[in-house]
């Protein structure tokens, strides 16, 4: 090693940036990367046709192809298209993957387990390091198939970002099924993918604001049932609701405290609305905030130890925040335009909002104290964001300009992912649940 | 299925006109008798769970017959088209934003006033509406506000308050969805809906 | 000329506001071809607090992968004793 010594410190200085005469290894500092698509494949299972999976294709196809549009959906996956099927169990080698520059590959098997059950074996392989990086054996009933797949991709989803993967969820939006705007409108709960759509309520009543509580076994939703506006707490394990008992006045925009055993709503009342703390099990209520003019939009920060809120008490709406207990109100808002309806990421990094800009609506997001403002979508009328559990998406109703009704679209934080919710009725007002239970 | 049924028609889509002015005689006169004959119909608050995170509901509308949706108003078509004839319109708008009663806004609450005074009986829910240029909560804000106007002036002009049940749609029931300024102009309003008669006169 | 190779094959999960600065420091063992002989080991991980540990973990991925992807790196055959061992460390600091 000496006699070399000149040339080496010379490569040492151009490797590493600094001399490295000391023993041991050769130390290298990489601090930058590059922000692309991972490269992955997901090829069709090797199996064949279960009855009541997929339409006329074989399991395989159909359980690969959610996975497949879940993580594509995400842009933060690019998809090698991968001729041929493979399974889990028949190990061909990764070789051809590596070859095809596939950096990650998605295998698996899925196969009746009796009693109307499916297994899936799903396997996130390291194509470079020939490892399993993740599996799972997600076992679900045969109709709830698609369950199946999307766990598998949240699977993958988390073991390549570290984020949860919001692909198991649901989506509660308020459809609107009839030919006039407010007409046989439904609160619908649907996979966050639009599909298996589920009626909540008939029709009778005009129904809004809907929010899922914390393990999303409990909604929210304000009912307009005999022309007034009621706040409705039901539990979607066992059917039971119950209209909330509040002081005087009309509530709205409630949503639940991270702990679920409170809900902030806003109350308004002879021209004023303020912002109100309700306990569910005492059933007693406290009014955080008195300024004259709207206080509305409340969302807790998931730590529950800040509060965020939209008020027009500096003339138009813009987002302020505060301590639970209402004291310690300082306005964090102060980009272009008006800002509302504030909502507190789930990682508790960012807000996202709607801005307000002449007759324009648009979702945009900033971090907790107003700062790195980013206005991400770009249609006529955008508004009423829902994060998504991984925190890296958003769902969000938009009004195309021209169109009438309005529809649920999905972006990403970068706002170059965006693509509608398919469903065939129009929809609004997306609640988007956590992990299902 | 629902936008069928006249009961369910929204107060923005009047349909009640009334050829000529025997049935308001017939209001008149018969008043006990509607009262008596109208009471509300009982209904549960809230529809029946059907809550299924699991599996779709089944498909087509429930078969029993749906109750009103939102106001009573239809149950009396002959007294709402008095009030309506007599006020000069059930609604009133408003500018953009804003919750202040104009002239024209006055002009119409002041007869409904009247008419409210000499039916002593009818409770009105105020009905503040809201364009849908804004977010859902701060519309919905507004919207309260504006049903606040109107219930402040009603009780100015002698409308017992307790008669007065102001309420807030925000933009969730716009009258028109077009986004030029013609149709969202009609969004920005207050409606006054007569709900139920009491079951027994009693005031 | 390490750097150089590594940089465009790592695709580290991008980072949020809990993540916090996590950096991967990685030994790796090369054969005379520039290629990785045996797994490449995390050797040590600094900034893990209590509620970034799947973010560690997708970054250690990220890192791994990084590796295996470039080898077999080209360097100059005449100084391998100089680079036979290599500890990479992986700082995500300048990642935009």
């Amino acid at each position: 090693m000496r006699k070399s010594l000149a040339p080496a410190v010379l490569l040492l200085c151009l490797m590493a940036g600094r001399p490295a005469l000391a023993e041991g290894p050769l130390h290298v500092d990489i601090t930058q990367g590059v922000a692309s698509p991972l490269l992955i494949a997901i090829p069709d299972l090797l199996t064949g046709p279960i009855a009541g999976v997929g339409e006329g294709t074989d399991a395989g196809t159909a359980l690969a192809e959610v996975v497949r549009a879940d993580l594509l959906s995400t842009g933060l996956y690019h998809l090698l298209g991968v001729e041929g099927r493979y399974s889990a169990s028949t190990e061909t080698g990764l070789a051809p993957f590596a070859r095809a520059g596939a950096q990650a590959l998605v295998l698996g098997r899925v196969r009746p387990a009796g009693n109307d059950l499916l297994s899936y074996d799903c396997a996130l392989y390291d194509v470079f390091g020939a490892r399993i990086e993740a599996s799972q054996r997600i076992t679900v009933p045969v109709a709830q198939w698609r369950r199946a797949a999307h766990r598998c991709a949240d699977l993958v989803f988390s073991a390549t970002t570290g984020d949860p993967g919001h692909f198991d969820t649901r989506l509660l939006v308020v459809a609107q099924k009839g030919e006039a705007p407010g007409q046989a409108v439904r609160l619908v709960s649907m996979d966050y993918d639009g599909a298996n759509p589920s009626d909540l309520t008939q029709g009778r009543e005009l129904v809004a604001m809907p929010r899922y509580a914390p393990g999303s076994r409990r909604i929210l939703y304000l009912s307009f049932d005999d022309g007034r506006a009621v706040l409705v707490l039901a539990n979607l394990d066992t059917g039971q609701m119950a209209s909330l008992k509040l002081p005087e006045g009309v509530p709205s925009a409630a949503r639940f405290s991270p702990d679920g055993r409170s809900v902030i709503f806003s109350l308004a009342r002879d021209g004023d609305a303020d912002i109100y703390l309700l306990d569910l099990a005492s059933g007693t209520t406290r009014q955080l905030t008195s300024a004259p003019g709207a206080d509305t939009s409340p969302c807790f920060a998931p730590d529950g130890a800040s509060i965020v809120f939209e008020s027009d008490r500096s003339g138009q709406p813009q987002i302020y925040r505060m301590a639970p207990d209402g004291s310690d109100q300082m306005r964090i808002s102060f980009g272009k335009g008006a800002h509302a309806s504030p909502a507190w990421s789930p990682q508790g990094d960012l807000i996202a909002f709607t801005q307000i800009d002449g007759d324009r609506l648009r979702i945009g997001i900033m971090k907790p104290d107003g700062s790195k403002e980013r206005i991400i979508t770009d249609g006529a009328r955008d508004e009423d964001p829902s994060w998504g559990v991984s925190g890296r998406a958003l769902m969000f109703q938009r009004t195309v300009s021209g169109a009438a009704l309005p529809a649920i679209w999905m972006t990403d934080l970068t706002g170059k992912v965006v693509r509608r919710i398919a469903t065939p009725w129009s929809a609004s007002e997306p609640a988007w649940s956590g992990k299902r239970p | 299925m629902v936008g069928e049924t006249p009961m369910t028609r929204l107060p923005h889509h009047r349909l009640w006109r009334l050829p000529d002015l025997r049935l308001r005689w017939l209001l008149a006169l018969g008043l006990p008798v509607l009262v008596a004959g109208c009471q509300r119909p009982t209904q549960s608050l809230i529809p029946p769970p059907l809550f299924d995170m699991q599996q779709p509901a089944d498909a087509g509308p429930p078969a029993n017959a749906l109750q009103p949706a939102v106001s009573r108003d239809a149950d009396h078509p002959a007294m709402l088209e008095d009030f309506e004839t007599f006020a000069g319109s059930t609604r009133i708008l408003f500018a953009r934003n804003s919750a202040e009663l104009d002239l024209a806004a006055r002009a119409i609450l002041d007869r409904q006033a009247q008419w409210l005074v000499l039916h002593p009986e009818v409770r009105a829910s105020l009905q503040g509406h809201a364009d849908e240029l804004a977010t859902r909560e701060q519309q919905f804000a507004l919207g309260e506000r504006r049903a606040a106007a109107m219930k402040f002036y009603l009780t100015a002009h002698g409308v017992a308050a307790d008669r007065l049940l102001p309420t807030s749609f925000g933009k969730e029931r716009p009258a028109a969805t077009g986004s030029d300024e013609a149709s969202q102009s009609r969004n920005r309003r207050g409606e006054t809906v007569l709900v139920g008669l009491p079951a027994t006169p009693s005031r | 000329m390490i750097r150089a190779q590594v940089t465009p094959c790592w695709n580290p999960p991008s980072a949020e506001e809990t993540s916090g600065h996590v950096t991967v420091l990685m030994r790796i063992r090369l054969g005379r071809d520039g290629g990785v002989t045996g797994l490449p080991a995390v050797s040590r991980t600094t900034g893990l607090t209590t509620v970034n540990g799947a973010y560690a973990n997708a970054l250690a991925g990220s890192v791994r992968r990084a590796i295996l992807r470039c080898a077999p790196l080209k360097l100059p055959a005449e100084l391998y004793e100089a680079w036979a061992d290599v500890e990479l460390n992986f700082d995500p600091r300048d990642i935009g």
